[in-house]
């Protein structure tokens, strides 16, 4: 038992020795029932929640199954509480069905079947629920197909998974094959882990299976994945991304690497208004309104396309009307990527259930074992606050003594000496502060890439970048997410958002494209003020991936 | 061999305390007349044969009915009470006459002998020729405590407060999180993230748990709170502390809730010999309660009451009270209930078991630095770092306490294990020997870092700062820093205001200095007489030092009460075995019929009548001819001379009770009266004074109005009892 590599613990988290030499296979049988919540050099956590437990009974998986897989593999005895929480929560699993209706001429309404008479008094109970719902018998409900996606969720927060067994609509077949050579000429073949996600999405194509959440480090291939999942279903799709840049990043891959002609995939931004039967578009034109009362004229977008497959790129950016449009498209197979399931504002839960739980996730660390992402080089620089700043660093309040801190001039020193220390990589100098940025580029005479930066500029100056023309960009914060830059390979984060978890994670994303050299992420912070706080706090979550900061002091 | 020989030179002993007239009724009634001159010697032989014969053992045996057998096995456990002890704890479950009469049987029947080793009380103790075999046959706890089935509902036992536990408190204190404002504590221990930390713990319990634990901790001197409401650990305290087993912190911090409980509810109990009678109840508790199923309220009232009087500790219903929060608290016992109805108590499941396994059982393991800089491990951390100090509970911060326990270092905990007197090298040395792997080099770096920062900047005496360069400037300049600085004693040293100390640490710290240092020598300057605080610290100390108990001492002092012994040192080989119903036995038959063959009549068939149903005839020979008790036994109705040879015969007497039937305001009652004196005998009537039992109230009765007067044996164990005994019947009234 002494070598058996799993640790139980009571809150239902499960602690993983990763030197033990049966690691693996104790991964394989337990991440079916389980999530990946950390995973650091020596010990990787999982947690068994209600929804993965839900999930793994939707697969198929027993509750006995599940003791058997926690015996095989548990150092010590299993604590009591873990063993009565999975029987109480995975048994809840298929007592409440949602079908078709009987009466197959009834095309407004599903069909909510409650087994246990206990669940269907408290549903009834429950306000918020009845509304939605009408008795049909004692223990039957109809509800409109509208509310598919309202009534799960509401059910959900009550504790009752829906074993939804309505087959998802199959939409308008659009014949979508991967290339074996992309439109540069390189060989092209997904990734085994690509294809295990889009396998874990897929599922056996029955019900409870087509849609769910991918969770892939940066730079790891997630639009690879999302496109080994077009081409399964060879459906009209719309992709949901978050900015132009990434919209047109999506395009070039797919005209790339799909055998789709150009005709067939549309650009639906502020700027374009094409709905193809590939159509990718922002979160940012799906949620504009004239005003700040009125509707948001582009959602439609979303609801009337008869898409077959939606995919949201960076799903914890997924905004609230999307949210809630997205509850009505239950019957619509749907994709969530992302390499970091945090979100600022707490609505993991509602990722989980309107678009779908997590269906594959991977650690970092192993992706680049196997060299799938770019070794990466985490360093934190700490540099002394100038003695004229000290006092008005001392008498400002928190907010300002974070600023002062994050623009400290001595950090325009340490960029030159990291200038001079990467002559040869392609470097991004990422900042919170558009003034900061701008000394940047300034001083040293670079392009600068902000919010206000027009998108044609954007295209041009990343391109430049890909194509080797550009060494070096000043970036702000719109270049954190879904920005291709293959060839970066040296960040330096100059300033950042407080404690950004999330943030520092995708900044990482951007210089982990596998390439020959390895990267280097470079957080300039000032010693001995709060921002060596916030950045302990944003260094979080890739600590918790395996990643640790070497530390050198600016002197 | 031995033991045998020893029992008999006790019993012998114990005949040898009776008094010449009792001796004697013992003798004759056992060994049957016996003739002038006496030779008490041989005498008391003869009775020692007797009892030691197995045929008449067997039929002593057979002849203790339930009752018997549940005073008898109270006896046992509580091993020399006094007559009133049995009648306190029996008081609810008979009429106080039948309990009175009960036990004089028992001693008439010499199942009950005066106890050997407690001069000038009326304590009685088994018959120590018959103890084994009653052991065997007759003690039974099921009996004495109502055993209910142990076919309950199965529900997560409670966790006992553990080393891990432990560990993880000690940290909540270094980390600063513990207040001595019940209202804050009660907040902090209520939260969500306390859950977290300590999942093994039940929600609803974590508050009243940790809450008895810093009053324990502070009791034993392991904590202390300053006059600040901070709170501090010994160092020395906690290693003691952490290097105790599971078991052995069980018993020291159930003695210690026990000691306190004692000592609220009795002020002046000298402290350790308190805690050395709690620390035995509390091992023989556990040995007892391990063995019952399920009891009732009642029950656990009892064992208490048995067990106080065992220990020589007194009892009342809030120290009963106290007990069973703390056993409750503890998670030592938890409430038992069927179908949702409270069924009564039951020692948990992880009490029963850790009094089960080996010390060998609880495994240790490395510690594994991991690269998020928590710090974990399983198992025990007990004597695994070999001759250094266990430096967890200093360095890092509790994150979860459970199979794994978690700890995070962190730049406040950094901050505070420097507090407590550490160096860098003392922490990344421990580290690095503890753990299982080389250490993340990020954190070597990280502790460098918070090193330098913490040393930017030392405050000596709470008022003399030391500064570098940078904090020199920062102090030189901050303009709100200046009202508070008394003087500039050179560059990078100034003197600063003691009053405002708390304004000025915190300028320093919003300026930069976040690390900054718990005051050097604190503790000295604290013991000035012109310090604000000192009147409280001395107050705070004058109470370490009138508690005279602390864990140091009880390790050097009473080690074996911390000896965590596998099975509890009790002495106890009883069980929760149920008896058979008791049944008439045969031999009875036996000895009616020689009883017959006597054709006895008058007073002489009613005496010996009396002794049969007494159970004070064994075999045949005991069946002859003589008067062992003088007077008429009861006289009633217009029998006034009877009734008045009765009163005055037992007047005087403190062995000797009447049983009175009187009228008393319309309603038929029945006294028991110790007779003290007979007044103006007439020859119609005459007023009699005695002592009403159990009240010990004095009244004076007309023999005339009594329709019933019955006289008996009060004790066979002299003529101390009331006198010596007024203060207890007391209590029980």
């Amino acid at each position: 038992m002494g070598d058996r590599p799993l640790i139980i613990q009571s809150d239902h988290t499960m602690l993983l020795d990763v030197h033990s030499p049966d690691a693996g296979s104790c991964r394989d049988d337990i991440i079916a029932f389980s999530e990946l919540v950390k995973s650091p050099e020596h010990v990787h956590t999982f947690a068994i929640s209600a929804l993965s437990l839900w999930n793994a009974t939707s697969a198929g998986l027993s509750v006995a199954d599940i003791e058997t897989r926690l015996q095989r593999w548990s150092r010590f005895d299993i604590p009591e509480s873990v063993g009565f929480y999975i029987k109480e929560t995975a048994g809840r699993f298929g007592t409440i069905v949602m079908t078709l209706p009987i009466d197959p001429s009834d095309e407004s309404h599903y069909l909510l079947k409650v087994t246990i008479p206990r669940y269907a008094k408290e549903i009834q109970a429950r306000n918020q629920l009845a509304k939605l719902l009408t008795a049909n018998g004692d223990d039957t409900f109809l509800l409109d197909r509208y509310q598919r996606g309202e009534v799960k969720l509401q059910l959900v927060k009550l504790g009752f998974p829906v074993d939804d067994r309505i087959p998802l609509t199959h939409g308008e077949p659009v014949p979508c094959r991967l290339k074996e050579r992309t439109g540069t000429g390189k060989s092209f073949k997904p990734r085994d882990y690509q294809l295990l996600a889009a396998d874990a999405l897929i599922g056996d194509g029955g019900p409870g299976t087509g849609y769910g959440t991918i969770v892939l480090p940066c730079g790891s291939g997630k639009t690879i994945v999302g496109m080994e999942i077009m081409s399964r279903l060879s459906t009209r799709t719309l992709i949901l991304t978050t900015n132009v840049a990434a919209v047109h990043q999506w395009i070039a891959e797919i005209r790339d690497k799909t055998d789709l002609s150009a005709d067939q995939v549309g650009e639906y931004t502020g700027e374009k208004k094409e709905i193809k039967p590939i159509t990718v578009c922002t979160y940012q034109v799906l949620t504009w309104r004239p005003d700040k009362e009125g509707d948001f004229p582009h959602l439609r977008l979303l609801k009337d396309g008869n898409w077959g497959l939606i995919i949201y790129d960076e799903v914890h950016m997924l905004p609230a009307p999307v949210f809630k449009v997205t509850a009505e498209l239950q019957a619509v197979f749907r994709v969530g990527l992302t390499a970091t399931l945090i979100r600022e504002d707490g609505r993991e839960d509602e990722v989980f259930s309107l678009v779908g739980p997590k269906r594959f996730d991977v650690p970092w660390g192993e992706l680049e074992s196997k060299g799938w992402i770019a070794e990466a080089s985490c360093h934190e620089i700490r540099i002394p606050l100038p003695a004229e700043l000290e006092i008005p660093y001392a008498l400002a309040n928190k907010r300002e003594k974070y600023r002062i801190a994050s623009e400290n001039p001595l950090k325009m020193d340490v960029i030159r000496e990291l200038f001079r220390r990467h002559p040869d990589d392609f470097i991004l100098v990422i900042g919170q502060y558009i003034d900061q940025l701008q000394q940047v580029a300034k001083e040293f005479k670079l392009p600068l890439i902000t919010g206000t930066t027009s998108n044609a500029k954007r295209d041009e100056l990343f391109s430049r970048f890909r194509n080797g023309k550009q060494r070096i960009l000043v970036v702000s914060k719109v270049a954190n997410f879904a920005i291709d830059l293959p060839d970066a390979s040296v960040a330096i984060q100059i300033s950042g958002t407080f404690g950004s978890r999330q943030e520092e994670a995708q900044r990482l994303g951007r210089i982990l494209r596998p390439k020959e050299r390895s990267s280097n992420f470079y957080s300039l912070v000032t010693r001995y003020s709060t921002e060596e706080e916030f950045a302990a706090n944003r260094q979080k979550f890739l600590a918790e991936q395996g990643y640790s900061y070497h530390i050198e002091v600016w002197r | 061999m031995n033991n045998d020989r020893e029992a008999i030179a006790r019993w012998q002993r114990m005949l040898a305390r009776y008094s010449d007239e009792n001796y004697f009724f013992l003798v004759r009634n056992y060994l049957g007349p016996v003739g002038t001159p006496f030779h008490k010697p041989t005498l008391t032989a003869r009775l020692t044969n007797f009892f030691l014969n197995d045929l008449n053992q067997e039929r002593i045996v057979a002849l203790i009915d339930d009752d018997d057998a549940m005073i008898l096995t109270a006896v046992h456990l509580m091993r020399t009470p006094c007559e009133n002890d049995i009648l306190d704890l029996f008081r609810d479950d008979y009429p106080y006459a039948e309990l009175q009469r009960r036990i004089v049987n028992l001693e008439e029947r010499l199942l009950l002998l005066p106890a050997e080793d407690r001069k000038g009380l009326s304590a009685v103790a088994v018959n120590p020729l018959l103890e084994t075999r009653l052991e065997k046959e007759i003690f039974s706890l099921t009996s004495l405590f109502c055993g209910e089935s142990s076919d309950r509902e199965r529900h997560p036992s409670p966790a006992l407060v553990t080393e891990n536990i432990l560990r993880g408190y000690l940290n909540l204190i270094v980390q600063g999180q513990v207040s001595d404002s019940a209202a804050m504590e009660a907040r902090l221990y209520a939260s969500a993230p306390m859950e977290g930390m300590f999942p093994t713990i039940e929600p609803d319990r974590v508050p009243k748990l940790f809450v008895m634990l810093r009053k324990l901790l502070e009791f034993l001197q392991v904590v202390a709170a300053s006059p600040d409401g901070r709170h501090t650990v010994s160092r020395r305290s906690c290693d003691a502390l952490l290097n105790l087993n599971d078991r052995a912190v069980t018993l020291l911090l159930l003695s210690a809730a026990f000691t306190r409980i004692v000592r609220n509810a009795n002020g002046n109990a000298d402290l350790t010999s308190t805690y050395g009678s709690c620390g035995r109840l509390a091992v023989d508790f556990l040995a007892l309660a391990n063995a019952l199923p399920p009891f009732s309220r009642k029950s656990y009232d009892r064992l208490m009451r048995i067990l106080a009087r065992r220990n020589g500790l007194s009892f009342s219903v809030e120290i009963a009270d106290g007990f069973l929060d703390a056993l409750l608290v503890l998670g030592i016992m938890d409430n038992v209930s069927d179908s949702g109805a409270d069924m009564g108590y039951q020692v948990t499941e992880t009490a029963r078991r850790l009094f089960l396994q080996n010390d060998d059982e609880q495994l240790t393991s490395p510690l594994t630095v991991d690269s998020d800089c928590t710090v974990s491990y399983s198992g025990s951390r007990r004597n695994s770092c070999g001759t250094s100090e266990d430096l967890l509970y200093l360095i890092g911060e509790v994150r979860q306490v459970d199979v794994l326990c978690r700890y995070e270092i962190t730049r406040q905990s950094f901050r505070h294990a420097l507090d407590y007197g550490l160096s860098f090298e003392e922490i990344a040395g421990y580290l690095e020997k503890a753990s299982a792997n080389r250490l993340p080099t990020h954190l070597v770096q990280m502790m460098g870092e918070w090193y330098a920062a913490y040393h930017s900047v030392r405050i000596y005496d709470g008022i003399v700062v030391c500064c570098d360069t940078r904090m020199t400037r920062i102090i030189d300049q901050h303009p709100q820093l200046q009202p508070y600085i008394v003087q500039r004693i050179q560059e990078g040293v100034y003197l600063f205001s003691r009053r405002e100390e708390a304004r000025w640490r915190l300028l320093l710290q919003t300026a930069g200095a976040d690390m900054l240092p718990k005051t050097i020598q604190e503790e000295m300057w604290r013991t000035r007489p012109n310090a604000a605080r000192l009147s409280a610290n001395v107050r705070q100390q004058d109470e370490i030092e009138e508690t005279g108990l602390s864990l140091l001492m009880i390790m050097e002092q009473a080690p074996q009460t911390l000896n965590g012994t596998r099975a509890p040192a009790s002495g106890f080989s009883l069980t929760a075995k149920r008896l058979e119903p008791w049944t008439r036995p045969r031999f009875l038959e036996e000895i009616a019929q020689a009883i017959d063959r006597l054709h006895l009549d008058g007073t002489d068939a009613e005496e010996m009548d009396s002794r049969f149903r007494s159970s004070l005839l064994l075999v045949p020979q005991q069946v002859v001819r003589q008067r062992l008790y003088t007077g008429l036994l009861s006289a009633s109705g217009f029998d006034f001379r009877g009734k008045l040879n009765l009163c005055k015969s037992a007047v005087g007497k403190d062995d000797m009770i009447l049983e009175v039937r009187i009228y008393d305001n319309d309603e038929e009652k029945n006294i028991l009266l110790q007779a003290k004196e007979l007044m103006y005998p007439t020859s119609q009537d005459a007023m009699l004074r005695g002592i009403v039992l159990p009240t010990m109230e004095e009244r004076t009765i007309p023999v005339s109005r009594m329709f019933l007067v019955k006289r008996q044996r009060l004790s066979l164990l002299g003529g101390h009892y009331c006198e010596e005994n007024r203060n207890l019947h007391h209590s029980i009234s």
